[in-house]
Parts: structure tokens; sequence; C-alpha cells
């Protein structure tokens, strides 16, 4: 398979709107700063959609559960209508914030939209789900892991 | 803010239509379609521009919790495959599957199969919470060898 098309176009635009040198791309994704951020697209064959996603934290392994509850507490029914997932990979040790979109709103300034939200959205996410995971880990009776430290 | 919800309206009296049903009188920015006995809402977001599809796939006992590991995994895992996430309504003690989508990338005339997919997916959803939650107590699981947490259904 070529190089997707989509992936070419969509981080050659995202220099237009986000400056020269924040945006390239691979085989089967791209990725793009937002300040001091990094999104990333990768493409969802199977199901003709991309995902645009970022990452919250790699936090140490200890604090997971904590972070899964707060995770679940962020996603608020107004969130989920808005298209976006928190998620955790403990695989990964990978907390993340991310839409999934269909491909053809790539080709489009609705589809840089979509990625700039994501950024945006990001600041908020990781904070709050730093504090409500700290929150629980202090709890008496709580979390057996240490105190989540969080750094952004 | 007001919002725009006319798109929404247009296309929800299209699926109606090509489902040869009533067109609703009033559509706001909800609607709910039914395939077999599950209940499938259509909800516009603020931009008038997205619409996600939802519907119940676990109801909490009043005595457990939710498997917060379950959801998170789940969530990362289908981000990736297909676009699906759960939410977990604290209010209704609900579990619901989601799917957004851009209004401007559905097409009415596929409304029937888009359903009946999306009810499939949430029966399978909720099949493997339940499966997975009782066969792995919380607090009790060690990862597996393959670093997955959870045996995921196929799409």
């Amino acid at each position: 398979m070529t190089l997707p098309q989509a992936l070419v176009d969509f981080s050659a635009a995202c220099q237009g709107r986000f400056g020269a040198g924040t945006a390239g791309h691979n085989d089967d994704g791209a990725f793009v700063s937002i300040g001091e951020r990094v999104v990333h697209i990768n493409l969802d064959r199977n199901a003709n959609r991309a995902v645009v996603w970022t990452e919250l934290d790699r936090p140490d392994h200890a604090g997971f559960a904590d972070l899964e509850k707060a995770a679940m507490a962020y996603s608020s029914r107004e969130l989920v209508a808005r298209g976006f997932v928190v998620g955790v990979n403990r695989a990964a040790d990978l907390i993340l914030l991310g839409r999934s979109i269909e491909q053809t709103a790539l080709g489009n300034e609705a589809g840089l939209a979509l990625v700039s939200d994501v950024a945006t959205e990001a600041e908020v996410a990781a904070a709050m789900i730093a504090k409500t995971a700290a929150a629980q880990s202090n709890r008496p009776g709580g979390a057996d892991g240490a105190a989540v430290i969080i750094h952004n | 803010m007001s919002t725009d919800n006319s798109r929404f309206a247009e296309f929800v009296a299209e699926c109606c239509k090509v489902l040869e049903l009533e067109a609703p009188a009033a559509t706001g920015d909800s609607h709910m379609f039914q395939v077999g006995d599950r209940w499938i809402e259509l909800k516009a977001d603020d931009s008038g521009e997205g619409v996600s599809f939802a519907a119940m796939v676990y109801m909490k006992p009043a005595d457990t919790e939710i498997r917060a590991d379950l959801v998170a995994s789940f969530n990362v895992h289908y981000l990736f495959n297909g676009g699906f996430s759960l939410f977990f309504d604290t209010a209704t003690d609900r579990l619901y599957l989601c799917r957004p989508h851009r209004l401007d990338t559905l097409e009415a005339r596929n409304i029937r199969e888009e359903l009946i997919a999306f009810a499939d997916m949430a029966a399978h959803a909720g099949t493997w919470y339940i499966r997975s939650s009782e066969e792995q107590a919380a607090g009790t699981r060690a990862a597996l060898p393959s670093g997955e947490t959870g045996n995921f259904i196929e799409v």
C-alpha cells in the first residue's frame, strides 16, 4: 500500500496552520506539535476512520488503578457527546485522550480544528485527572499504590 | 449558546424516510431508534456538525462497582479499532456504548445497516463486560502474558 495521501496532505496542512517543522508523517500515522504537546493521528483502516490522540501521562504502574477511576469519572456525558475518549493502556503504561473521526474529515479545515481541540482538551483533562487520582490515592483506606505524581 | 440542529433534524427526517417511519414533529438534539429490544440514541453535539450514537449495554447492580480498569482499557483499544467507547453515567448507574460521527460523513440511506451494526456491537460489549468483570475480580488480576488487560471482543 502506498503512503496514504490523506496523511501526506494532512501533515502539509498542519505545517501551514501550526507552523513549519511542527508536523510529520510515516506509513500509518502523522503527528503535529501544538505548543508543548504532540498530537498523533493514526489511520483505523478497518473502519475508514482516523484516531487523533495525545498522551496525558506515562505514570508509574502502581498508580494505574486510581488513574483508571479518575479517567472514568472524567468521561462525562458532555465529553463523550463531543467525541472525546480517555483511555488507559496498562501494557504501554499510557493514559491518553483522543477522538475517532472519519478519515474524510482529515482533508479539510474541520479536521485541523479537531486536532487542535484535542491539544486544548488534553491540557484540561490531564490536570483534572491528576487531581482526582491524587485525591483517590490519598483517601484513607483507599488505593494501595504510592501517590501519583503527574508531570505536564 | 444557541445550537443549530437543523442539519441533525434533516438527517433524522431522512433516516425516518429510509426506515419507513413517521418523521418526528420536533427533533431537538436527540432521537431514539429501536433495533430489536435495544434503543439507540442519536444525539447532536453542540457544534451541530457531529452526532453520537449511544446504547445502554449494562446496568450496574447496587452492590457492585463499575470496573474502571475494564472501561479504561476498552476505551483505548476501541478508540483505535472502530471508534467505540464506553461511558458510565453515574446519575443512572448505566454503562453506555458510544460512537461519534460527523454528520457530513453519514449517509441516511445506510442508516439501517449502521443501526444494526451498532446494536450488535452494544450486545457484544455488554456480554464482554459482564464476562470480564465476573472472571477477573478487582484487585486480584495480574497482567496477562500478552500485556493485554482483558479479552477484547472482535469488531
